[in-house]
């Protein structure tokens, strides 16, 4: 699914917008088995996360791809390969002593590899067990925590990874994303300003959203409008008990100067206050989680007689 | 039959069984040194062959993965389909391989004909609510209503259209049986089913109309996106759109037929989605160009799988159907 622009009202500050996460195809270091050593280059999300490709050959019957969590995680690999010989062995590395020993962690070509993993050194070693000549994808995902309760999300290339744990927090790609159970959501916190002067007077509007309770978050979409575009937003679905405010002024200087100022929403209810189930006859209220914490969007529908007059229409 | 959460293909589960063990995997470059840089510290490593049992490493069934699934967690155990809503094809392939209908087929063989079940159930695995373990989505760009009541219908007929192809006796017999389970959990879903798109101009058309300056554009994209947001569709009318569609695929015999039934499926389409914009409405025309653009994908897809059939047939050996 993707948003158009004339569908979503957008607010946020462009100086605040990072550019959309790009997976490092070379990301981890990978050795080859010349001994000629490719280097790391910059890399985004921590370095646990792999979708890259490269060919076994009689004088390349190898490659290893290392990488170093510093907390324990849920390693999620496989390989793709039109050779069904490749297969896809686990190493530990041993730094101090200069060794990679294989462990008994195996798998064919397609099947996944799926081991909680303590902080430590590993590298994942493509080979194969017949013919060579042939290349290979091989993915990886390493960046959330171990003992995940859910997966709420794993894209096929394994690099988009969402996990819910125990304790109700969600993880994207190993970043804190929020709690279900609405703990620790204070970085959800959203406001939106819009100010406006002209010949001696201005207009303003404020839009503020706090407590975010939660009834569900939707499955990863991409979006994109005028400001901001991911292949890789999450939208929360905001509950009942969501404190909202709506504030807006005018001011007009000359010789009979006015000045309009009111906490009525578009509604016709008086603001703090906290969202109640008849505010959900309109639709979805939804703020846009985007990747990493950051608060992309509000599609909030008692927000649109301002959406409708700017970006949303 | 019972769902296999192992299961992730055959072609994956045919791999599997030629894994050898673990002791007869020769390391290629035992004793070869490499460099590595850690932590910006260049290192030289040993390539041991020597296999090191790691404390603390717990391997992970693919089967105790997917039950760790939000699908699965949520799947119906009456519907076989909710455990793989987004990859229903599995279902079918699992079906086959416990049939053994793969067992004759080539490697090759056995890639064609799963991509074929894959590409037919594309379409409304997009309708899935949750996101999930997804390992093999082909384009999971997700349906408007209208789109789903035609896909459901082109890929129950494709489906049909398989089994009659390439199936016999009591295989075909059980794939027909579950065709008919993929019916009843589809028809489902797609009966109160929206976009996120369609529910947000709904939503919108609900919102009383403000005095605005917008561009003409705007303007006209507001008035035709209101009036397709405030059109109200039945049980009824949704039941009697997929049996017409369904009658129009049910006549498709080879490839010659596709076309006009797409035709006469896109018209059938936008009447259904403009039913209350009359002809002589301005907005009329846009929403017709603006249903097409969106469903061209559709379209799309489904012309392509159908014609992946009558290619898998031509050129899959003869000597294994039916």
């Amino acid at each position: 699914m993707e948003f158009t622009e004339e569908s979503l009202a957008v607010d946020i500050d462009k100086a605040e917008i990072e550019t959309e996460i790009k997976i490092n195809e070379d990301e981890a270091i990978k050795i080859e088995s010349d001994n000629i050593f490719k280097p790391q280059s910059q890399y985004s999300v921590g370095g646990l996360i792999l979708n890259t490709q490269d060919s076994l050959t009689e004088e390349d019957p190898m490659d290893l791809f290392f990488f170093s969590p510093t907390s324990d995680k849920i390693l999620v690999s496989r390989i793709l390969s039109g050779n069904e010989d490749y297969i896809l062995q686990l190493y530990v590395v041993d730094y101090e002593n200069g060794l990679a020993y294989p462990t008994e962690f195996t798998t064919s070509q397609g099947k996944l590899m799926l081991i909680n993993i303590p902080a430590g050194d590993y590298a994942l070693g493509v080979l194969s067990k017949g013919t060579l000549g042939d290349s290979y994808t091989i993915q990886m995902n390493a960046s959330n925590p171990a003992n995940f309760n859910e997966a709420l999300y794993i894209s096929q290339d394994l690099t988009k990874f969402v996990a819910k744990y125990s304790d109700g927090s969600l993880y994207s790609n190993g970043q804190y994303v929020l709690n279900v159970n609405g703990i620790n959501n204070e970085h959800l916190n959203w406001e939106r300003k819009y100010y406006f002067s002209y010949n001696g007077g201005y207009s303003q509007r404020t839009h503020s959203l706090s407590d975010i309770k939660i009834s569900s978050i939707s499955i990863p979409i991409s979006y994109s409008s005028n400001y901001a575009s991911s292949d890789f937003a999450i939208m929360v679905y905001l509950d009942v008990g969501t404190l909202f405010t709506y504030h807006e002024s005018q001011y007009q200087s000359g010789p009979n100067p006015y000045y309009y100022s009111s906490f009525v929403d578009t509604l016709g209810k008086n603001t703090p206050r906290r969202l109640e189930a008849d505010d959900f006859n309109y639709g979805d209220h939804i703020l846009i989680n985007w990747e990493i914490n950051r608060l992309l969007q509000c599609v909030e529908f008692l927000l649109c007689k301002w959406c409708r007059a700017i970006t949303f229409y | 039959m019972k769902i296999d959460l192992g299961y992730i293909g055959a072609m994956v589960a045919r791999n599997d069984a030629r894994m050898p063990s673990i002791h007869e995997i020769k390391n290629p470059l035992p004793g070869k040194q490499v460099e590595v840089i850690r932590n910006g510290e260049a290192y030289k490593i040993t390539l041991s062959d020597e296999i090191k049992q790691v404390q603390g490493l717990m391997s992970m069934t693919v089967e105790e993965f997917f039950l760790k699934d939000i699908n699965v967690q949520n799947a119906d155990p009456s519907d076989i389909f909710s455990y793989r809503p987004q990859d229903q094809w599995l279902v079918f392939s699992q079906y086959l391989h416990e049939s053994k209908y793969f067992d004759s087929l080539s490697d090759e063989e056995l890639k064609k004909v799963e991509s074929i079940l894959q590409h037919i159930t594309d379409g409304m695995d997009s309708l899935a609510k949750y996101a999930g373990i997804n390992l093999f989505g082909i384009k999971k760009q997700q349906l408007n209503s209208y789109e789903a009541h035609l896909e459901l219908a082109s890929s129950t007929a494709a489906l049909q259209h398989f089994s009659d192809t390439f199936l016999s006796g009591n295989v075909k017999a059980g794939f027909d049986q579950l065709i008919q389970d993929y019916v009843r959990h589809n028809t489902k879903k797609v009966m109160d089913y929206q976009s996120v798109e369609e529910r947000f101009y709904a939503a919108r058309a609900k919102i009383k109309p403000l005095n605005a300056p917008l561009t003409y554009e705007q303007s006209r994209h507001l008035s035709m996106t209101n009036k397709l947001g405030k059109t109200i569709y039945t049980h009824e009318e949704i039941e009697s759109v997929i049996k017409n569609y369904q009658e129009m695929f049910k006549d498709i015999k080879n490839e010659e037929d596709l076309s006009p039934v797409l035709l006469k499926a896109k018209e059938q389409l936008l009447a259904f989605v403009t039913k209350v914009i009359s002809p002589k409405d301005a907005d009329y025309q846009l929403a017709k160009d603006f249903v097409t653009q969106h469903s061209d994908d559709t379209f799309k897809r489904i012309e392509n799988y159908w014609k992946m059939i009558w290619q898998g047939k031509q050129e899959l050996h003869s000597d294994f159907r039916r």
